[in-house]
């Protein structure tokens, strides 16, 4: 793990500076007025579970999810805990862990593949429930369990809906708001956990969307795919500007 | 259900259109404006002198010679006659001898300007042009028949009315494009004049070679006195008149006009002889009923009396013309320096680049609406969805200091 950290210094060089960036982002008034809609989204539809979804890789859910959550913090004085259901992570895409300011007490991380990974694959009802807070002080364990997951993606939905579940209940309780980033909808990578099944045992779930795709040729399946009723689509969020 | 968003665009909108892109119409009027006025000042200029005439209709009117010119009364016909006469003036030789005065005929303006000047500056790129054909070698000079041409259509006529004729050159020397129309002015005036006189030159010129043709039968008609006194004389004469046509008849033959004109007299003398010899009183030309040529002599005589009355007119008519030439027309106005130049006027052209830079702004400005319009949004989707946009992720300025650094 030492040697881990000394061959990659400029990933945690560049940590603080990432979400050192998405503070800066709270004295926008775009953050805030998203923040108010989604409590007011909350208050009229009484959701707890929120899945993050968006039709292609680099959309924007990671930025939404640690934007929205800060925001959230910062409108409503609640806990958000954030968790990261995506269990092969994109080099190109951005961290979840890294857009999260530890200095934000109110701000809890879990990711779903180390959850997965310690209840070995089995029933969920078993395993052994981890702290979040626990999680977020152990970075670079986390960082490994990440990487090895991605080699061996070998999980059953059953499996996955237990563990969704599980970790849904949990945060119902403690937390005002429980933030689900997946994987894109048309992920070409079958081994993650299915975008949708998160989004049908989550109480609610965004779409953010993005030049990419409104210019998509697939828009129309897209849009099928989002007219389920199952996933429960309270809006959407325009990520039109961070592609210019 | 349709992703594709609505692209209509009403005319009420065209104020908001304004209010939004406004930098880009200032911008674009602003670029507009000063394009145009700067070719109004780069562009080679025109300059423009005129005169106008005004011919009256005496021109064509003459009570004096009116039964061999028949008068104009028709204004159409009279106004295309003024035209032709005004046109008739400027000749081939009269165009070549003001092309060649003034250098008309190897000036050159506008792009054809230009050009040689280029070449002239860049002798490599003229010697890669006509290595690439793009580019003729030298001409010697424009065909003198398109020269005349160019020349032609510099100048303009134009009628104000059915006497009053609007006469311009345009050139880029203001000097000589005074200088032209006056010339101009000139060679009109003149072939007024000239044509006028001519054609009562002309009639005076045929009245008196009738004159002179109906003075001859008149003469040969008279009876001779040597036929009552003595008719030997006659048939001397007679006899003389044959041996003459005896020795000619050997040289030359019977159409040579001294053989015709002895054979006239001896048709004469044989005549009064024959008629002296039957009656032995009067002469045959002597009695009314005496044929002259075509016509019985009173017909003559009433004739030659008529056509010699008539050329008294004409003579008249030709010294009032040669002392009161100028009643014929009348100068309105009479060639100015052309102070300013007709072509590129500079307010003009900064009024056209400011409608140009306008419209051209407005249109980039109409596209570009048109485009965002047709480009699907977020919002738009989210509509058609039927659920709300719950809002705009910014924008992340990655490569500026953080605003916490700032204030800390």
């Amino acid at each position: 793990m030492r040697n881990l950290m000394m061959t990659q210094p400029a990933v945690y060089q560049r940590k603080p500076a990432l979400y050192d960036r998405l503070k800066d982002l709270m004295h926008y008034s775009e953050l805030k007025r998203l923040a108010y809609n989604i409590l007011a989204q909350q208050q009229k539809k009484r959701f707890r579970t929120l899945a993050v979804l968006s039709a292609f890789p680099m959309e924007g859910k990671t930025l939404f999810c640690a934007a929205a959550a800060m925001a959230y913090v910062d409108t409503c004085r609640s806990n958000v805990l954030v968790v990261d259901t995506t269990t092969y992570h994109n080099p190109k895409s951005l961290n979840l862990k890294d857009c999260l300011d530890p200095s934000f007490p109110q701000i809890d991380y879990l990711s779903l593949a180390e959850r997965r990974t310690k209840s070995n694959g089995t029933n969920g009802a078993h395993a052994m429930p981890i702290d979040p807070r626990l999680a977020r002080q152990q970075p670079t364990v986390e960082i490994e369990v990440v990487k090895n997951t991605a080699v061996s993606v070998s999980v059953i939905k059953e499996s996955d809906h237990a563990l969704i579940s599980k970790v849904a209940e949990e945060g119902a309780g403690q937390y005002g708001l429980v933030l689900l980033d997946t994987v894109p909808l048309m992920a070409g990578n079958k081994g993650n956990i299915d975008p949708l099944l998160v989004a049908h045992l989550s109480d609610a779930s965004v779409l953010i969307a993005s030049p990419k795709l409104l210019n998509s040729s697939d828009l129309r399946a897209c849009l099928k795919i989002i007219e389920d009723p199952a996933i429960h689509l309270i809006g959407m969020v325009s990520n039109e500007e961070f592609f210019q | 259900m349709n992703p594709m968003p609505d692209s209509t665009f009403n005319a009420a909108e065209v104020f908001g259109l304004l209010s939004k892109h406004r930098l880009l119409m200032i911008l674009g009027t602003t670029l507009g404006v000063a394009l145009f006025v700067v070719a109004g000042y780069a562009l080679p200029k025109k300059y423009k002198s005129h005169f106008t005439l005004t011919i009256y209709a005496k021109y064509f009117q003459n009570p004096l010679i009116q039964d061999f010119m028949p008068e104009l009364n028709d204004p159409g016909e009279m106004k295309s006659e003024r035209e032709s006469l005004i046109r008739q003036a400027l000749t081939p030789e009269f165009l070549d001898y003001l092309g060649t005065k003034y250098g008309i005929y190897h000036s050159k303006d506008g792009v054809e300007a230009l050009l040689p000047q280029i070449l002239e500056r860049f002798p490599a790129l003229t010697s890669l042009a006509e290595k690439l054909d793009f580019l003729q070698p030298l001409r010697t000079g424009i065909e003198p028949s398109a020269q005349r041409e160019d020349l032609l259509a510099r100048i303009q006529i134009f009628d104000l009315n059915n006497t009053t004729f609007h006469v311009s050159f345009v050139y880029t020397d203001p000097g000589v494009t005074l200088q032209a129309t006056r010339d101009i002015y000139a060679q009109v005036i003149r072939t007024l004049l000239e044509t006028h006189m001519s054609n009562l030159v002309n009639i005076r010129d045929a009245i008196r070679k009738r004159l002179e043709s109906l003075a001859y039968n008149l003469v040969i008609s008279a009876p001779d006195p040597r036929v009552s006194v003595s008719p030997q004389a006659v048939s001397d004469e007679l006899q003389d008149i044959r041996s003459q046509i005896r020795a000619l008849s050997t040289q030359y033959t019977e159409d040579h006009p001294v053989i015709k004109a002895l054979r006239d007299r001896e048709r004469l003398l044989m005549r009064w002889q024959q008629a002296s010899s039957q009656n032995g009183s009067a002469p045959p030309a002597a009695q009314d009923n005496t044929v002259v040529g075509e016509e019985s002599l009173p017909a003559v005589r009433d004739i030659y009396g008529d056509l010699m009355k008539k050329l008294n007119y004409l003579n008249i008519a030709l010294d009032a013309d040669r002392a009161h030439q100028g009643d014929y027309f009348v100068t309105v106005e009479s060639p100015i320096y052309p102070e300013s130049p007709l072509w590129p006027k500079k307010g003009l052209m900064a009024l056209w680049g400011f409608a140009l830079g306008f419209l051209g702004s407005l249109s980039i400005a109409a596209l570009q609406e048109y485009f965002n319009r047709t480009t699907l949004r977020v919002a738009v989707l989210a509509e058609q969805l039927g659920i709300p946009l719950l809002g705009v992720l910014p924008a992340i300025p990655w490569n500026l200091p953080l605003k916490s650094e700032g204030r800390s």
